[in-house]
């Protein structure tokens, strides 16, 4: 009975110590990553599920395995409906799966970034740049594209009988609203007549294609635009509206396309996200200044429409 | 008497067709053969010419035919090949075609503000921060032709004097346009951030488009280069040659060819020389460039 007394107090004393030295070895662990093994988990978030979006992401990972450092990340990749409430929560559902780095393509996402509260660093691409449109202390980095706006209206005007001009965008990405008004500056500059066409749901598109006598439209840098405006292109080409754009993905849709190179778009922001992974550098914003002209010459045939002859010698790309 | 009128008749009409000087003894055609370099677009430099085209046959009596080339070297290299007779050369195929196919420098264009010469232009985008040779370091450049000055030799030479070497060294891409108004609208549409040309041709777009002023600017700008000297080769008829020489510096003097001149936008024609080309030289020197041995033909795929 003795005996057993004491191998009673014996063992207790080992599950003490035991359980010390767990104890120990649980506090003195370092804070776990937000990683898969020894990965990094990036989470990435679309404004919308369109090909310019997916060119940039492309490109980003080509880029990042050129140079080594793709297969040190694990991806999480949200692709919402471009719509404010869904793009907060495909941001939330990264912070939820413990995302150590957010990355943003288009306005929609980026802009929902600055209401949420979280600390994870965000990098954001793909957005038409206006001087300082987003505030960039939300932001770790990011990659904007400049456009001249007024470069699609002149090659708009050359094409016969353009003076109604149409111009869409999505209220919830201001970078779309931005731009719209520097297209309705421009057109009054230009002698050209510019229609503001705001558009919260997609059914919007069709109802102000028919409201409006419109000669020629303007498609904005708009992940909502890029996702709906494709669902309309029949109606445009019954119309015989001129359609010009300044984003990639619509090429097939637009009479003409003049939009920033989704390649070089893609590598500046892999050269930001190593800058960052490799030596923690914050606060780059680099502004991608090389644009792609996209003549879809088989559009305005099929429309009946002739564009001078000129104008398909200056673009990158005629399609025919 | 009969018998010898059938004689004479036909040996007559033989001494007559062969005594007088004609193209066709020349050179086997009924016609001059004018060249053009793509300046411009190609349609419009050859809606541009063909007004004097038109001005020429009526008064030489032979017609007067216009060929395009694709591109500026082209000129030097297929005149003998393409029988032309004359051409319309830029400041640099002017400076090769005088040396290497020893053409004679007849006339040059006059535009409406008396000007004979354009100078090269290096141009951005004003919202581009370009400002100094330096900031063009990693940016993409639109060229015209390797066979021009303004287009090509005057970008190379500003950059020499700004300590760069090599093309390589300064941008991250660079291309060759093709002619001096798509160069205008690469940096305009953000395709290239920065270009060179003629100033005529930039002055002549703004002209008609007032915005482009407003989004572009001059960056640095060259000496006055010979503009679109016409040359006649050497072995045409001599009398044809100065019945041609006084038909163009006359041509303002002349109801007829005024009005041609006005559809052309120019207020006459100068008498040219061999001397005009000096300022190409010049640049050439500097840029250490010979003229025999420059390759001026052009790769347009330069991206």
């Amino acid at each position: 009975m003795a005996i057993s007394n004491q191998n009673k107090v014996k063992r207790s004393f080992w599950c003490l110590a035991f359980s010390f030295f767990l104890l120990l070895a649980v506090v003195s662990t370092p804070p776990v990553p937000a990683s898969a093994g020894d990965k990094v988990r990036v989470g990435v978030v679309f404004s919308a599920d369109v090909p310019y979006y997916r060119d940039i992401h492309r490109y980003f990972i080509k880029t990042l395995k050129e140079k080594g450092i793709y297969g040190k990340i694990d991806f999480l990749v949200q692709k919402p409906h471009p719509d404010p409430i869904a793009w907060s929560n495909a941001l939330r559902k990264l912070y939820v799966y413990d995302a150590s780095i957010i990355i943003t393509y288009g306005p929609g996402t980026s802009e929902t970034v600055k209401y949420e509260i979280s600390d994870v660093p965000v990098f954001y691409a793909g957005l038409y740049s206006n001087d300082t449109v987003l505030e960039n202390a939300h932001f770790a980095g990011g990659v904007e594209y400049t456009l001249p706006v007024t470069s699609l209206l002149r090659y708009l005007r050359k094409m016969d009988s353009v003076k109604r001009i149409g111009i869409f965008f999505f209220p919830p990405e201001r970078t779309s609203v931005e731009e719209a008004r520097k297209v309705q500056e421009r057109c009054i500059a230009l002698g050209l007549e510019p229609v503001m066409l705001p558009v919260h749901k997609s059914s919007e598109i069709g109802e102000k294609l028919r409201l409006f006598d419109l000669d020629g439209l303007y498609i904005t840098g708009s992940a909502f635009m890029l996702r709906y405006f494709p669902e309309y292109a029949s109606e445009v080409k019954r119309q015989k509206i001129r359609v010009v754009t300044s984003s990639g993905g619509l090429e097939d849709k637009a009479m003409l396309s003049l939009y920033s190179d989704p390649f070089l778009i893609g590598r500046e922001l892999s050269g930001l996200l190593v800058g960052y992974l490799k030596n923690g550098r914050k606060g780059d914003f680099k502004i991608v200044r090389r644009n792609r002209l996209v003549f879809n010459y088989a559009i305005s045939k099929e429309m009946g429409i002739d564009i001078p002859l000129e104008l398909l010698t200056e673009a990158d790309e005629v399609i025919r | 008497m009969r018998v010898l009128l059938r004689c004479l008749i036909p040996l007559c009409i033989f001494f007559f067709l062969f005594s007088i000087p004609s193209l066709r003894g020349e050179t086997g055609k009924r016609y001059l053969l004018i060249g053009l370099i793509p300046e411009r677009n190609i349609f419009r430099q050859i809606d541009r010419y063909r007004p004097l085209a038109d001005y020429l046959s009526g008064r030489l009596g032979v017609k007067v035919r216009l060929t395009i080339l694709s591109r500026y070297g082209d000129i030097i290299d297929r005149f003998s090949q393409r029988g032309m007779d004359g051409a319309f050369f830029g400041d640099l195929t002017g400076a090769l075609a005088v040396e290497l196919l020893k053409v004679e420098p007849v006339a040059r264009p006059v535009s409406l503000d008396g000007r004979s010469s354009a100078r090269g232009v290096i141009i951005v985008r004003r919202d581009s921060g370009i400002r100094k040779p330096g900031d063009l370091k990693g940016k993409v450049f639109a060229f015209v032709d390797r066979a021009t000055v303004s287009g090509y030799l005057f970008p190379l030479y500003y950059l020499r004097k700004a300590g760069f070497n090599s093309l390589k060294e300064v941008f991250s891409e660079y291309y060759f346009t093709g002619s001096h108004d798509s160069a205008v609208f690469a940096v305009l549409d953000g395709r290239a951030d920065a270009g060179s040309l003629k100033d005529t041709v930039l002055n002549d777009l703004i002209r008609k488009d007032k915005t482009i002023a407003d989004e572009l600017m001059v960056l640095a700008e060259s000496p006055p280069m010979p503009e679109g000297t016409f040359c006649l080769r050497t072995d045409l008829p001599p009398e044809m040659r100065r019945k041609i020489r006084e038909l163009l510096l006359g041509m303002k003097k002349d109801h007829e060819g005024m009005k041609v001149l006005q559809e052309m936008g120019l207020s006459g024609f100068t008498p040219a020389s061999r001397n005009d080309f000096a300022p190409v030289i010049r640049i050439m020197k500097e840029i250490g460039i010979g003229l025999k041995d420059y390759d001026y033909r052009t790769t347009l795929k330069g991206r």
